[in-house]
């Protein structure tokens, strides 16, 4: 209830920010009130043993209006006829975020579906943030961040929806398919080649899984190669990225894993511990992606390790790419930070395979001596 | 957009608009795999021409600061293409860092702001002063000399002389109001100019070689064809500009001569770095420096030759009170 109290002194500590400036920073304390009374509500029905059946009702239809009473009041507070519709298309535009999920849940027994930029959490993190920023550079902001709002909660609604029908035809595989990821992965790897300079490789899309293989020098290899592949071949690409780098920081991690879907291989692993480190690649090629591996299993120069034979004994029909990558231990030397944005070239060359009759040595030093030598353009 | 670049802008155009139609039409002849070739890179080029041209336009109707950005970009590309031909080791890494980073970035800061007594020091005094200190505290002696020479290069043709481009709309020109957009338009059509008609006159007529170890498709009749049309061209535009016709043609000669010898330098690190093309960036012609390495040169020269002659700048007098102490020099 303390929320829709917040909600109701929200929307008019919005409205009356045209009047007065200091309205908007009062809608965004009570913006902030208003989740902190949604989460103290849940603790004191659950710690007074009142989390009963109706409870949920009076969770959900008071926090509705509370969502349209801060959206719409901030659009009337903007004072322009742009900011009222956008207020109200951010509202309807909440309600039916919620109306997806809450319908959702009902059909699939309970099961909520909270994901998305445009949920609550976000949304009025959105508001809060364009509130105060608003505070200081004009009402335009505002303005501005109620259409991301309204934008943002469509944009959820539709991934909901898409989720809930994959779901409920029983097609597991698309519930996990996120259309904004593959953006952000397809603008990471943009940027990747404006930076380095490496062109889209001229590569026919493969009908199976390949696996990719180049030397190591610098972090950035991995990112360049995956950069440079096709689209198509690119979002089929499981990179095989060292743990102790790609997993050392939670942000890094969720790159590696969320971005560039890597498979992250603990390089040192504890005898008798978890699977064996090429489980997971084994399982990632049987499934039909490409792998991504630096047989020398390090960034100094060395001869390549056994794994990559081992692999391909095991998958004698994937086709083996040599990548050579140019310049990239002088873009990101091993010990610096700091990129240079030197101008850097993947090249592939002809697939080779492996052979049955041919031993360990030999098959390694071929390997080895597939990678293709720079041609001085 | 000034006004009285109007009518050049038509010319471009219109002549542009021409090499199309020529090279589209030299394409459906029939004849040999190296003319095939030659007529394919023609083809690239006069579209990259189209590009190029567009995207200066713009910028000239724009005016100043936006040409302040766009010789920025060009400065860092013909910068990036310098230095990834260049041996750099793991020592110069952080001193590149800064040449990218900070002192390119500054650099074009001042220029924007047109503070022209730091902008045209900030280079040659601090950023040379600064860059070997970086280099020494990587405790790395092997190579120093070298390595903070070219970077050092690389940083007064690429950044500084071509940052002499936008400042020209700095120069407070005698009977111009401000709208320098002409005198920029000069210098780069000039430079331009001379490039594509050296190529022209060479493929037609170019027999000799005039430098075959630097720049081996330069030829003599492709050198003095080029640069005397130039020269004609420049006096053509000569009642736009604030020359009359001797001076148009005077200076369109020393930009055409800086053109020439400037290209050849470039071409010169070029080979002893074992390259033919600085880059793949623009289709047709190269990397970035293969199209400016002749405005390069004659950007700083022409710049001076304006803010000299043409102009009341601070600075470019001797001071009065000393000149007339000395009387035996007769004064000016």
């Amino acid at each position: 209830m303390l929320s829709v109290v917040a909600g109701v002194l929200g929307a008019w500590a919005f409205t009356v920010s045209g009047e007065c400036s200091w309205g908007l920073l009062a809608g965004a304390g009570l913006v902030q009130l208003r989740l902190m009374a949604n989460l103290f509500d849940g603790l004191v029905a659950v710690e007074g043993g009142r989390a009963t059946r109706n409870g949920v009702l009076y969770n959900e239809v008071p926090d509705r209006f509370t969502d349209v009473l801060f959206l719409v009041g901030a659009g009337v507070g903007t004072g322009t006829e742009s900011g009222l519709w956008l207020g109200w298309l951010a509202a309807v535009g909440a309600l039916l975020t919620a109306y997806v999920r809450v319908h959702g849940a009902a059909l699939r027994d309970g099961e909520h579906d909270f994901s998305g930029l445009g949920a609550k959490p976000q949304r009025m993190f959105l508001l809060t943030v364009s509130a105060i920023s608003a505070f200081f550079f004009g009402l335009e902001v505002l303005v501005w961040g109620l259409g991301l709002i309204a934008a943002a909660a469509l944009l959820t609604f539709w991934q909901r929806l898409r989720t809930l029908n994959a779901a409920l035809r029983g097609d597991l595989s698309a519930t996990s398919r996120k259309p904004l990821r593959g953006c952000l992965s397809g603008a990471v790897a943009l940027g990747v080649r404006l930076f380095t300079g490496v062109r889209k490789a001229r590569l026919e899309v493969g009908e199976r899984g390949r696996v990719y293989f180049a030397r190591h020098r610098s972090h950035l290899d991995t990112l360049v190669i995956w950069a440079a592949l096709p689209t198509a071949e690119r979002r089929n690409l499981r990179p095989v990225a060292a743990l102790d780098y790609w997993g050392k920081t939670r942000p890094r991690r969720w790159f590696a894993t969320q971005v560039l879907d890597a498979i992250l291989v603990d390089r040192e692993p504890k005898l008798g511990r978890g699977e064996h480190p090429l489980a997971e690649m084994d399982r990632a090629l049987e499934a039909g992606s490409s792998l991504l591996i630096f047989p020398e299993g390090q960034r100094a120069p060395g001869r390549f390790k056994s794994g990559i034979y081992h692999l391909m004994r095991r998958f004698p029909q994937v086709e083996l790419i040599p990548v050579h990558l140019e310049n990239l231990g002088r873009i990101l030397p091993k010990g610096e930070f700091l990129p240079l944005p030197l101008i850097a070239r993947a090249e592939f060359g002809t697939a080779i395979y492996y052979r049955e009759e041919e031993g360990k040595v030999s098959f390694l030093e071929r390997c080895e001596q597939a990678i293709p030598t720079l041609q001085k353009h | 957009m000034d006004s009285n670049i109007l009518p050049i802008v038509m010319t471009l155009v219109g002549l542009l608009s021409l090499s199309s139609v020529i090279t589209w039409r030299l394409g459906r002849r029939k004849m040999n795999q190296q003319s095939r070739e030659t007529i394919v890179n023609l083809r690239e080029r006069v579209n990259s021409w189209w590009v190029m041209l567009g995207v200066f336009l713009l910028v000239l109707w724009a005016g100043p600061l936006a040409s302040v950005v766009m010789f920025a970009g060009v400065s860092f590309f013909a910068l990036r293409e310098y230095l990834t031909l260049l041996p750099t080791r793991q020592a110069d890494h952080k001193s590149l860092f800064w040449a990218f980073f900070v002192i390119l970035p500054a650099h074009y800061v001042l220029v924007a702001i047109e503070w022209y007594g730091l902008s045209s020091i900030f280079i040659p005094v601090y950023a040379f002063v600064f860059l070997p200190f970086r280099r020494v505290l990587a405790g790395e002696t092997d190579d120093f000399l070298a390595s903070v020479a070219r970077l050092q290069w690389g940083l007064l043709v690429c950044v500084y002389f071509i940052s002499h481009l936008p400042m020209i709309y700095q120069i407070p020109v005698v009977g111009l109001k401000g709208e320098n957009g002409i005198l920029l338009l000069f210098l780069v059509i000039c430079a331009q100019a001379s490039d594509v008609l050296q190529y022209v006159w060479g493929k037609s007529l170019g027999k000799r070689k005039i430098a075959p170890k630097v720049s081996p498709h330069k030829t003599v009749a492709g050198t003095v064809g080029g640069i005397g049309t130039t020269v004609l061209l420049g006096t053509a535009m000569s009642g736009l500009t604030p020359f009359d016709v001797w001076e148009a043609g005077i200076i369109a000669l020393i930009v055409c001569l800086a053109g020439f010898f400037g290209g050849l330098v470039m071409s010169a690190i070029k080979r002893d770095l074992g390259a033919k093309d600085w880059g793949n960036s623009i289709p047709g012609h190269g990397g970035f420096m293969d199209r400016v390495d002749s405005l390069c040169f004659a950007a700083p020269l022409y710049f001076h030759i304006i803010n000299f002659f043409f102009s009341e700048g601070i600075g470019n007098r001797p001071s009065p009170e000393v000149w007339e102490r000395l009387p035996w020099l007769g004064g000016f």
